[in-house]
């Protein structure tokens, strides 16, 4: 028993050892190709953007305003340094918590409604959002976009200055980010504080009769969210050096789809599920470039067959493998017993 | 004398209907009263306006000189007041030593909650059993166990019971019946609603009758039962 769980621990550290020199040694193994780093970092960035989103699952509510966020953080990010003058990890900070502090203003009123009205209501504000960026044109450039956001400055690091202006310095920069945020987001899902917000999820009305402060609750979980999800937007506002608030990009309704689409593919239930949702989906993508027509209905199809196969999302095959095998063996086992008089 | 716990002339309305018309009773401390009437009579509801759940139209609910009708669900536990809801209000996916947990989420005395987790596993060894399991795991009898522990956890003054009977076997009842007495015998009044009207008369040393939204009989718990009305109308004989 104990060294079944010994066996997957020393299992589950292999992976992450060899996660972690392939991702750092990705430059290499692409050979420096920049359309697959390109591909990759906004991975990284959508990765980061999907956690955020799975982390309201854990007060049960199911946001559909991440991109508003991920706008907010954007050009606070962009702005800070174009016109604030601000360098670039100040104006990154600044940008998250942009976006956090627009959350906790929305959140009191926001999670005191609950399911489909939570989702319409974030919706509809992140759609404010991304109308209010294009017709202020004055400030944000309106539908003509944002151009020219300036890369992070240069560091030096060990008597080498290492300039973040080409795709493959960016890579190293934005999963260096992605990663730590998705430890805090990690961390936060091992605190004490998520005995609260699973008390919110079972049964919030319990939980507020017995003293949990549900709606306070909420708004930290919705914060720290937020929060996240402004962080990919500066991150994303820095790699593609211009934003624009159009219905097709990545600040529109069909992008909030497709993020709740990554997240049930990956998995909802598992802190993995959105990394492997986002790579698979990106993937995917790629790979019927060539029918670009007929995407949505690809990534259609592997979500419908995904919610009807595999309930716990790519993320819960293992499990699932696991169940299937126990029944097997019980009812194998069962078997002889039956005294087979059974047909 | 300042009353322990004091209902005045209660009403209570859902959408226009008025479902508690004009309820007044009265709680001593270390009492077990009971509150007995059938389906629709308004008992639950009244439960649900002492605890915050509904706000009632007119009337007054006082509790140890303090008036709590009006405050929200959370300064009532706060107060002391804790309802075990019908159909026992368990988290489901969490485990049963979670639940517990829950129940004292309140209180800041670390120490004393822990003490009294283990207090309650010794009163409910079977929940001491399944400390890890998850509560809808358990059976019905065991979930009614695992709500009223977790409300004990809370240390009440008062606590609400709203129909620990129901759906369980005649085995259960009676074995929750024991542990309501344990529990009233620790100090703690009991206000105790129920379908199982021998089941609450047996317990109780008082009793209302209620009968769509007016209290129609009073009086000590032995009475009732010999009482005409109360054995033609609700002990079936």
């Amino acid at each position: 028993m104990s060294e079944t769980k010994r066996g997957r621990t020393v299992a589950k550290a292999a992976a992450v050892v060899v996660l972690v020199v392939v991702v750092f040694l990705m430059p290499n193994i692409l050979s420096g190709n920049k359309y697959w780093l390109t591909i990759l970092t906004l991975l990284a960035i959508n990765v980061l953007l999907v956690s955020s989103l799975r982390s309201v699952i854990l007060i049960n509510e199911i946001s559909l305003g991440h991109v508003g966020f991920a706008l907010i953080g954007a050009y606070a990010q962009a702005l800070l340094m174009m016109k604030g003058g601000l360098t670039f990890w100040p104006s990154l900070i600044l940008s998250g918590l942009l976006a956090a502090a627009v959350a906790s203003l929305l959140g009191h009123p926001f999670l005191k409604v609950r399911g489909i009205y939570f989702s319409i209501l974030t919706l509809l504000t992140a759609e404010t959002f991304r109308l209010v960026v294009y017709y202020w044109t004055g400030l944000t450039g309106g539908s003509l976009g944002l151009v020219g956001v300036p890369s992070p400055e240069p560091v030096t690091l060990f008597g080498r200055t290492v300039e973040f202006n080409t795709v493959n310095t960016y890579y190293y920069l934005a999963v260096g980010v992605v990663v730590i945020a998705l430890l805090i987001l990690y961390h936060f899902e091992r605190a004490y504080i998520n005995f609260q917000w699973r008390a919110i999820r079972d049964d919030s009305m319990l939980a507020g009769a017995l003293g949990i402060n549900v709606v306070g609750f909420k708004m930290v979980n919705f914060t720290i969210s937020a929060f996240m999800a402004g962080i990919s937007g500066g991150l994303f506002a820095a790699f593609q050096h211009n934003l624009s608030p159009d219905t097709t990009s990545r600040f529109g309704v069909t992008m909030s789809i497709y993020l709740l689409v990554y997240m049930v593919v990956g998995g909802q239930t598992r802190f993995i599920g959105p990394l492997i949702g986002t790579a698979v989906l990106t993937l995917v993508a790629e790979a019927t470039r060539s029918i670009a027509e007929y995407q949505p209905m690809v990534t259609g199809s592997i979500a419908i067959l995904v919610m009807i196969f595999l309930p716990m999302g790519l993320a819960g095959i293992p499990a699932q493998i696991q169940t299937w095998l126990r029944k097997r063996r019980l009812r194998s086992a069962e078997a002889p017993v039956g005294g087979g008089t059974e047909r | 004398m300042q009353m322990f716990f004091e209902i005045k002339n209660l009403r209570v309305r859902y959408e226009g209907a008025e479902v508690v018309k004009g309820v007044s009773l009265h709680l001593e401390e270390g009492e077990i009263v009971t509150l007995i009437g059938s389906n629709g009579a308004g008992k639950t509801t009244i439960l649900r306006a002492v605890s915050g759940l509904k706000a009632p139209s007119a009337g007054e609910i006082w509790f140890e000189g303090t008036r709590v009708d009006g405050r929200n669900a959370q300064s009532i536990v706060k107060l002391g007041i804790v309802q075990v809801p019908q159909g026992r209000g368990l988290f489901p996916y969490m485990s049963v030593a979670e639940n517990l947990k829950l129940g004292a989420f309140l209180r800041k005395d670390r120490r004393a909650v822990q003490k009294d987790l283990a207090d309650v596993l010794v009163h409910f060894p079977r929940l001491k059993e399944r400390a890890r399991q998850q509560a809808s795991t358990l059976s019905g009898g065991e979930q009614q166990m695992l709500a009223i522990a977790a409300a004990v956890m809370c240390r009440p003054r008062l606590l609400l019971l709203d129909e620990p009977s129901m759906g369980l076997s005649p085995l259960m009842v009676s074995e929750i019946g024991k542990i309501v007495r344990e529990i009233n015998a620790t100090g703690t009044t009991v206000l105790l609603v129920e379908q199982n009207s021998r089941l609450a008369l047996k317990l109780a040393t008082r009793a209302y009758v209620l009968e769509t939204g007016n209290i129609v009989v009073e009086g000590a718990a032995d009475e009732l039962m010999h009482s005409e009305h109360v054995r033609k109308a609700y002990l079936g004989e």
